[in-house]
């Protein structure tokens, strides 16, 4: 699936300078500070942070989970925050949400079949042969069988529970899904089956996913377009290739530069020197200049906007690549970690009958 | 036991007696730890690594305690020629925070919040070496911060919440060598951590070690974690050992299944696939692990072989494989098994794939 042709003109879920501050102790903590972005239909949106980063608070505002401070949430053109209690609700129908924790977010004392009827009999009317029917199907399409559905949470796996997760969340055939951290709980052979499920159901309902993640090897993997945020505000945007095979913004490099390959041999990872600066005071000025060797003059007084690359493309509208910082054209270039073939010539060999053999099982 | 081996694991089983049955936590688990080297223990959950760092550290210590606790284990772990699991909960004492110390994964559950950095500091040095001044342990203690790159005099009077994650992590490092122990044990040091924080304390901890010539066991379930950090490895399936030997052999030749399973389950950077391969099916529920081979539930190779015990140990150039068809490719044929396939269609286009 190309970047191209999943974009096509109007948004289907624009934030428009959200803000987003909670008092604590008399002092106010800024969790977001002016975020505006696009989400298209049919693209797969990642927005990646280090935690207190607001991530998650951006993604529970989209759904007016959390109510913004200030700004808006639109929805095919219209302001969600307007709505009163019922129309929300009509609305939750097309926009939905799958957790962190699957052994948190399902209600204990519901079992499955309850758990995904619950929804099916509110947002689709279903009742009786038809609503049981819908409700097996669910369990088919997240790879669980109907013999599951008399069965509570507990057990299940954790990777069987995230299932459910996605399965309740498809129920009321939403349009767009924001998984806030959907496979961080899952253990890595898990987790690839819970990638592989999201991305064959948003090939198979067109679906939108809002996708709040630290992963960044699980973002490239599954993601079109990237937002990088630091302390509540997004430094770097663009396709997920700008972004990671030519990171402009420093910290998006450091960022790039910490993650621990799995390759032996590429010793001594780069760190960023310090520490996140505390949110109920924040620097004045760009927000990232305490950790950043490249910081000016100028980075002291002025907060640098999000602004276009020289170079970067437009494709219906949306532009390839966007930064948040002053000092952009004199950062050297990011030189990517290169996948070096190191593969004794038995192991491909094994890899292949690995594949093979699974096929056949 | 060979030279330069600081601990030895040998035979270790572990059982426990639930409502629904008998459980085989470790089933057979045989390691060395070499001297000055970082072993990294790795598995998902509910392998067993966990359980057996704690039953090293002797805080699982069914044989030595007598304690009602349903435990049950036997084997030996040798620790500089001494089985540890023979020995009484006051000379564990002894021994634990001297000898071998621990991290834990957690570092604001495992700090205690209503003493300070100092004293919480203090007490591991007093308890071990009790002839100390007050003064020298002070000294010890800003020597020790320092050297996990915390600024000594100013912590010393804070509190583990007025810290961040990746401070406490330090000072839960600092706390485990302050008594400068031969074997650290770190179990999932950097899991709770966001990656820049945790390129910063396993840089820490990979220049301790230089300095210190310790030998560290680091428990994770990041293979990235594993590349970075670790001498040797050993990959834990289900309570057995599948395969280990040093960390370049392991990632450039695996050999078991799980393991070239589990290394193609991960999103490779820079790497386009539109789809990831997995392990198909789940763990088996630790009460009803099957006879043998613990992998053959959920493993492409299987055949009746796999259920007998006790399985073959191959070494191969420089590591071990628990594994009846080690190596795969003298077991196994791609070419062969075209013609007999029944799926003629779907095996040309997995060859073009190849």
């Amino acid at each position: 699936m190309s970047f191209n042709t999943a974009v096509t003109q109007q948004p289907i879920l624009s934030a428009k300078n959200l803000v987003k501050k909670f008092s604590s102790g008399g002092s106010v903590l800024h969790a977001t500070n002016d975020v505006s972005f696009d989400v298209y239909p049919g693209e797969t949106l990642a927005i990646v942070g280090e935690s207190g980063c607001g991530k998650s608070t951006l993604g529970r505002m989209l759904l007016r989970l959390h109510e913004p401070s200030a700004g808006d949430v639109k929805y095919e053109g219209e302001s969600i925050l307007n709505l009163n209690g019922a129309e929300m609700r009509g609305l939750r129908k097309d926009l939905q949400m799958i957790f962190q924790d699957p052994f948190a977010s399902l209600n204990p004392r519901m079992t499955v079949y309850k758990t995904l009827a619950e929804s099916l009999k509110i947002h689709q009317k279903l009742r009786g042969q038809s609503l049981r029917e819908a409700v097996y199907e669910l369990l088919g399409l997240v790879g669980l069988s109907s013999t599951h559905a008399n069965s509570y949470p507990q057990e299940f796996s954790g990777g069987q529970r995230q299932r459910i997760a996605i399965a309740r969340a498809l129920a009321s055939k939403p349009k767009l899904i924001i998984g806030d951290e959907p496979v961080s709980a899952l253990d890595v052979s898990v987790q690839a089956q819970v990638i592989n499920l999201l991305n064959d159901l948003k090939a198979k309902f067109g679906l939108t996913l809002v996708l709040i993640s630290h992963d960044l090897s699980v973002i490239e993997h599954m993601s079109n377009r990237v937002l990088v945020m630091y302390l509540g505000e997004v430094v770097e945007m663009g396709t997920t290739d700008e972004v990671f095979n030519h990171p402009r913004h420093p910290y998006t490099q450091a960022l790039l530069s910490s993650i621990p390959h799995p390759i032996p041999g590429s010793k001594k990872l780069k760190t960023l020197p310090g520490e996140l600066p505390n949110p109920k005071n924040l620097p004045a000025g760009c927000y990232f200049r305490s950790r950043c060797q490249h910081a000016g003059q100028r980075c002291k007084q002025e907060r640098p906007r999000l602004v276009n690359l020289d170079g970067a493309t437009q494709v219906t509208g949306v532009t390839s690549h966007q930064v948040a910082c002053f000092m952009h054209k004199d950062i050297p270039d990011f030189i990517p970690i290169r996948f070096e073939e190191h593969k004794s010539k038995d192991y491909q060999t094994r890899q292949k009958l690995y594949q093979f053999y699974s096929q056949k099982k | 036991m060979e030279r330069n081996t600081l601990l030895e694991v040998k035979d270790l089983r572990l059982s426990v007696n639930t409502h629904q049955g008998q459980a085989n936590i470790l089933d057979g688990v045989n390691f060395c730890l070499r001297e000055g080297k970082v072993t990294c223990l790795v598995g998902e959950s509910g392998c067993g690594k966990s359980i057996t760092s704690l039953t090293i550290m002797g805080l699982q210590h069914p044989l030595a305690t007598n304690k009602q606790n349903y435990l049950q284990a036997s084997g030996e772990i040798l620790f500089q020629g001494e089985n540890l699991l023979t020995k009484s909960d006051k000379q564990m004492e002894a021994l634990r925070g001297e000898q071998i110390a621990m991290v834990f994964q957690e570092p604001m559950t495992s700090l205690n919040p209503v003493l300070t950095i100092g004293e919480q500091l203090s007490e591991a040095v007093r308890t071990h070496a009790p002839h100390l001044s007050e003064t020298d342990i002070k000294q010890k203690v800003s020597t020790t911060l320092e050297k996990v790159n915390i600024s000594g005099q100013d912590r010393f009077d804070e509190y583990p919440f007025q810290l961040s994650g990746g401070m406490r992590q330090r000072i839960m490092i600092a706390m485990a060598l302050i008594n400068d122990p031969k074997l650290l044990i770190a179990d999932e040091p950097t899991t709770a951590l966001d990656v820049t924080v945790q390129a910063q304390i396993l840089n820490l901890l990979k220049d301790l070690q230089t300095d210190h010539q310790s030998s560290i066991l680091f428990i994770t379930h990041d293979l990235g974690v594993v590349a970075e950090i670790a001498d040797d490895v050993i990959v834990m399936y289900g309570g057995q050992i599948v395969e280990s030997g040093p960390v370049e052999e392991i990632f450039r030749d695996p050999q078991h299944p799980y393991l070239i399973g589990l290394l193609n389950s991960i999103p490779h950077f820079g790497e386009k696939l539109t789809r990831l391969q997995t392990i198909s099916g789940m763990v088996p529920s630790v009460i009803a692990m099957p006879e043998g081979c613990r992998f053959q539930t959920r493993c492409p190779f299987v055949t009746d072989k796999c259920t007998a015990a006790p399985i073959p140990v191959n070494h191969i150039s420089g590591h071990v494989s628990h594994c009846w068809f080690t190596p795969l490719e003298d077991n196994f044929d791609l070419h062969n098994l075209v013609p007999i396939c029944d799926q003629i269609n779907k095996n040309e286009e997995l060859l073009n794939v190849i």
